[in-house]
């Protein structure tokens, strides 16, 4: 008689065991890289944010002629003046690179007086005064408050539906005339999860970064 | 035989697949660190700039970066970068451009700085300079549109009075009262005091080109000279000097110097300095023209006006009378000047 080969029961209840094990092992391996995966995304994004925005603030300061904080509302600002000397690199019609206009009769450095940068939290109409968890630049010829009109909208929104920094939740300013420095806080929040926004998120599912920096500005004379 | 094939490919199969979700999970995990890393490596790599700058301009200041250009190869705290140094006063005057390139981890950055060449200036960059204190009840103005009307005083500087526009900085080396006086520049309080240079009449004598014996000068035409401009010596211990001079040239008093009356310039291509070892006394209130150096200077009740010059004084006894100066920068800008009309100090 012709003898037929198979698998026999046993072997097939073998295969379908470990079968069942490498997908189980797959399964849990892949849902915890996909949990690291937005467990670094959202502490990146925090940690990105902060970073960028420390960036951008503490290149203003330390180009500045002076700064000062001011408040309206619940809002805290922070005003630099700025010299009126420099480039426009990336060019948006905001000078983003100041340097000196003269030196004194010894070679110290010395700039003439230009516009008034601001940066402040505001929602989105970019009006100071008014809390929100967007951070506006604003520009001003004068010393007075900046309105919704001179704050710069490209700075706060990348396109017309994305903001620049959407994770900032908190911004501190504090300034320090007799040693010519600012130190700044820059507070950012993401969520672990698809609607990734600061706020009162439990801690064990959001991270936060707080990124404090203390910038001197050098062309404080004039 | 088949069966273990199957079952070696089906291991095998398995074994890459935990690998890869192993090391994507490290990767992935490991981005934040890395992220950060670049980022404080960005900050780090500006701030070496920045001390390196900064390090440069003390250097020139000390002497030690003397001949422009110049290339430096520094290291800060792992950055290492190379410096091109040069002179910048073309565009700002006494200005140096530092463009640096540094390197760190493999990323390189390129920054230019512009930053002062930061020197003990000359008394005669100053519109007014007291080796002493300064005070003054009456109005003082100097300079105008901001710019060359920067006082020095080796002192105390009060200011009482009213109407005074200072168009520059204010430094000293003591303590500073401005009272109402308008300032455009910056206070500089406690700072290092400026040399007031000397003058040895022996040396003057010998390189005049003119020798007067009379008790008066009034005016004259400054012959052209090659090198150093004309130099009149005046031998009589007492001068008094005015009217309108032409062309590049110095007077030097050996003793006490008088304006009795208003020195101008001749043309637009005329420069003059007025030099004693002596005091020197305003009996005219001018308008004037010229670099006026002496030992304690008396002015006129009526104050006087130097349009385009200085006054480099040892001390001012007249605190009533008000002053109006504004500098002439050309020594500020090229100190080849002053070595020409032998001013002391260059």
């Amino acid at each position: 008689m012709h003898k037929k080969a198979a698998f026999t029961l046993v072997e097939m209840t073998l295969v379908l065991a470990l079968t069942a094990l490498v997908v189980g092992v797959m399964t849990v391996l892949y849902g915890f890289t996909m949990e690291r995966l937005a467990h670094a995304t959202a502490d990146f994004a925090a940690t990105d944010d902060a970073f960028l925005a420390a960036n951008d603030i503490g290149k203003v300061v330390s180009g500045a002629y002076s700064c000062t904080t001011v408040t309206s509302g619940s809002v805290t600002g922070l005003k630099c003046t700025m010299p009126v000397t420099g480039t426009d690199k990336d060019g948006d019609g905001h000078l983003d690179s100041w340097t000196l206009g003269s030196v004194s009769r010894r070679g110290l450095e010395e700039i003439g007086l230009g516009k008034r940068d601001w940066f402040y939290l505001s929602n989105s109409t970019g009006a100071f005064g008014t809390m929100g968890a967007i951070l506006w630049k604003a520009e001003r010829t004068d010393d007075l408050n900046p309105t919704s009109t001179d704050a710069i909208s490209k700075y706060a929104n990348l396109t017309s539906s994305q903001l620049r920094y959407p994770f900032i939740s908190n911004v501190a300013f504090s300034v320090n005339a007799a040693t010519h420095t600012v130190t700044y806080t820059v507070t950012s929040g993401s969520l672990i999860r698809a609607a990734r926004t600061p706020g009162t998120e439990a801690s064990n599912v959001s991270y936060t970064h707080v990124e404090t920096r203390t910038s001197y500005w050098k062309y404080w004379r004039k | 035989m088949k069966q273990r094939g199957s079952a070696m490919i089906f291991a095998i199969v398995l074994v890459i697949s935990m690998t890869t979700a192993i090391v994507a999970t490290v990767y992935l995990t490991s981005t934040i660190a890395r992220d950060e890393r670049i980022y404080e490596d960005q900050i780090r790599m500006k701030l070496a700039m920045d001390a390196v700058s900064e390090q440069i301009a003390q250097d020139y200041t000390a002497g030690t970066l003397s001949a422009l250009p110049a290339l430096r190869n520094t290291t800060v705290a792992g950055v290492s970068g190379s410096y091109t140094i040069t002179d910048n006063s073309a565009n700002i005057p006494h200005t140096m451009s530092i463009v640096g390139t540094v390197t760190y981890h493999g990323r390189s950055i390129t920054e230019t700085k512009i930053v002062g060449m930061r020197k003990m200036a000359s008394p005669f960059y100053y519109a007014l300079f007291v080796n002493n204190g300064l005070t003054s009840s009456a109005a003082l103005v100097t300079g105008s549109s901001g710019s060359n009307g920067d006082i020095c005083a080796n002192g105390n500087i009060s200011l009482t009075g009213s109407g005074s526009t200072i168009n520059g900085d204010l430094e000293s080396s003591g303590t500073q009262s401005i009272g109402t006086a308008t300032l455009t520049g910056t206070q500089f309080p406690s700072s290092t005091s400026v040399t007031f240079p000397t003058v040895t009449s022996s040396t003057y004598s010998a390189a005049a080109n003119q020798t007067v014996n009379k008790g008066s000068l009034n005016g004259g035409t400054f012959s052209t000279t090659s090198g150093n401009y004309y130099l009149i010596y005046c031998s009589s211990s007492s001068v008094s000097i005015s009217g309108t001079f032409t062309g590049y040239g110095t007077v030097f008093v050996n003793g006490n110097m008088t304006i009795s009356g208003p020195i101008t310039y001749g043309n637009s291509s005329t420069r003059a300095a007025f030099i004693c070892s002596g005091t020197i006394t305003f009996t005219s209130s001018g308008p004037h023209s010229g670099y006026f150096y002496g030992g304690s200077c008396t002015l006129p009740a009526g104050g006087i006006t130097i349009s385009k010059g200085a006054l480099v004084v040892s001390g001012l006894t007249t605190t009533t009378a008000p002053i109006t100066i504004t500098n002439d920068p050309a020594i500020w800008l090229d100190s080849t000047q002053g070595t020409k009309h032998r001013l002391p100090g260059f």
